[in-house]
């Protein structure tokens, strides 16, 4: 290998341990390998140092650009339809799922308080009178 | 001198002997004495409510403990041990009640013995019942039977919440009760459940828990002047006859409220389920017993969706 292509491969991280203990030698005994392996670290310095710039139109055509999105977007697309729908589906199953509800009759709530505030012998406000609307339940049924 | 000496010593023989009794006796006495009186009579009720004035009118008789009354459609039987109730169309249940404790007058209640009066022309003995300086209820007591032949009760600003009143009335009943041809049961029995409700609610005690209707859990709770029990199940509880009642704020929550002459009803939805409460509590005491339940809560999409999956 030149050793032009073993700075390049030097400075890449390319060579292997045994390559780069020979490069070393090498560079030992030849001044013009040192002032390449410099120059060309200087010139790696100054194109690392450049700002990045948009492609220009030129370069990446505007059909070849939207191929590159179209393809891109399938699988994104994908994914948030998919979720949707999981959402849609389960939310509509929600509601028109039947809301879990006890029923109960009125006389019966006022049959299990009334029962028992007798048996407590409480002096009710209203004295007997919820005991009508307990009477009207039973009759009603 | 000495004959008016005479006079005056018999005459204080006869009277202090019927008024030592009334001022002797604690507010437990009069009323354990009324719950033994035999009498029959019509009963009325008067309630100013938020939604109106209600009135209910009902024939009452009661001896040996057994109370019978009647109403257009029915007729209720309570006896010690079980409610047996009886409709026009011969529909009964019989409500066997284990009750496991009884109410004691809670700390925040005296009474005063206010003197004599008449009520439907009978003497009575007048005591009330105070909160503070507030009297939350009076009495009128028969003199004759004990039976509480008047009730007026105030809500917390004094103003007149219930009046309960005898018409007619007639000491020494003979009751006659019918047996039922049919019968549906329902029983109350204690029971121990993991329902979390709180075992005193503004000065009320939980006396005992037993199973409600449809499965439900009930709690009882008395300030052994006013009652009210709560009624808790783990999905909405839709009560029949509530279609038309109005759904109130109350401290800013909303329930469903319905009132009937000497009772009140609220339902709403809390987080864990549905609750009723019934009860003849006056108007200020409800907001107070209310703040101490489970308040309504969240019950939107995420609450069904979960109620969904896991129940």
């Amino acid at each position: 290998m030149h050793s032009g292509e073993l700075i390049s491969a030097y400075l890449d991280g390319e060579l292997s341990r045994a390559e780069e203990l020979e490069l070393v030698v090498h560079l030992e005994g030849c001044v013009a390998c040192r002032m390449d392996l410099a120059d060309v670290q200087s010139a790696r310095s100054a194109v690392r140092s450049l700002p990045i710039l948009d492609a220009p139109g030129w370069l990446w055509p505007a059909d070849a650009a939207r191929r590159q999105v179209v393809r891109k977007r399938p699988a994104a697309v994908m994914a948030a339809a998919t979720a949707a729908l999981l959402v849609m589906v389960i939310g509509l199953a929600t509601w028109l799922a039947p809301s879990p509800v006890l029923e109960m009759e009125y006389a019966d709530i006022a049959v299990t308080h009334g029962a028992r505030v007798v048996q407590d012998g409480t002096p009710t406000s209203g004295g007997l009178a919820e005991m009508a609307t307990l009477i009207r339940g039973v009759g009603a049924e | 001198m000495r004959r008016m000496s005479i006079v005056l010593v018999l005459v204080a023989g006869l009277v202090i002997p019927v008024a030592a009794p009334a001022l002797a006796q604690s507010l437990e006495e009069w009323l354990e004495r009324a719950a033994d009186a035999e009498f029959e009579g019509r009963q009325v009720t008067i309630c100013d409510t938020p939604d109106g004035r209600l009135t209910e009118a009902v024939d009452v008789a009661q001896q040996n403990r057994v109370i019978v009354v009647r109403a257009l459609g029915g007729e209720v039987v309570i006896r010690s041990g079980s409610v047996m109730t009886t409709g026009v169309d011969g529909a009964t249940s019989i409500s066997s009640v284990d009750s496991s404790s009884s109410a004691l007058l809670a700390d925040r209640y005296s009474s005063e013995v206010r003197g004599r009066s008449t009520v439907i022309n009978r003497a009575v003995d007048l005591v009330e019942v105070l909160e503070g300086d507030l009297v939350r209820v009076r009495y009128a007591f028969d003199l004759n039977t004990g039976a509480v032949l008047r009730s007026d009760v105030n809500n917390g600003d004094g103003s007149l919440y219930c009046t309960t009143q005898f018409v007619e009335f007639r000491p020494n009943a003979d009751i006659a009760v019918a047996e039922p041809s049919t019968t549906r049961e329902l029983l109350l029995t204690a029971l121990s459940s993991d329902v979390s409700l709180p075992t005193e609610v503004a000065g009320f005690a939980q006396l005992d828990m037993y199973e409600g209707p449809q499965g439900s859990t009930a709690a009882f709770y008395s300030d052994g002047i006013f009652s009210f029990t709560v009624i808790v199940a783990d999905r909405k509880i839709a009560v029949s006859d509530l279609s038309d009642a109005p759904q109130v704020k109350v401290h800013d929550r909303d329930y469903v409220r319905r009132f009937s002459a000497g009772q009140v009803l609220f339902s709403w939805e809390s987080a864990d389920g549905g609750l009723v409460m019934i009860g003849d509590l006056p108007l200020d005491l409800q907001g107070a017993v209310l703040d101490g339940l489970p308040q309504p809560g969240a019950t939107g999409f995420l609450l069904r969706m979960w109620r969904l999956i896991f129940r």
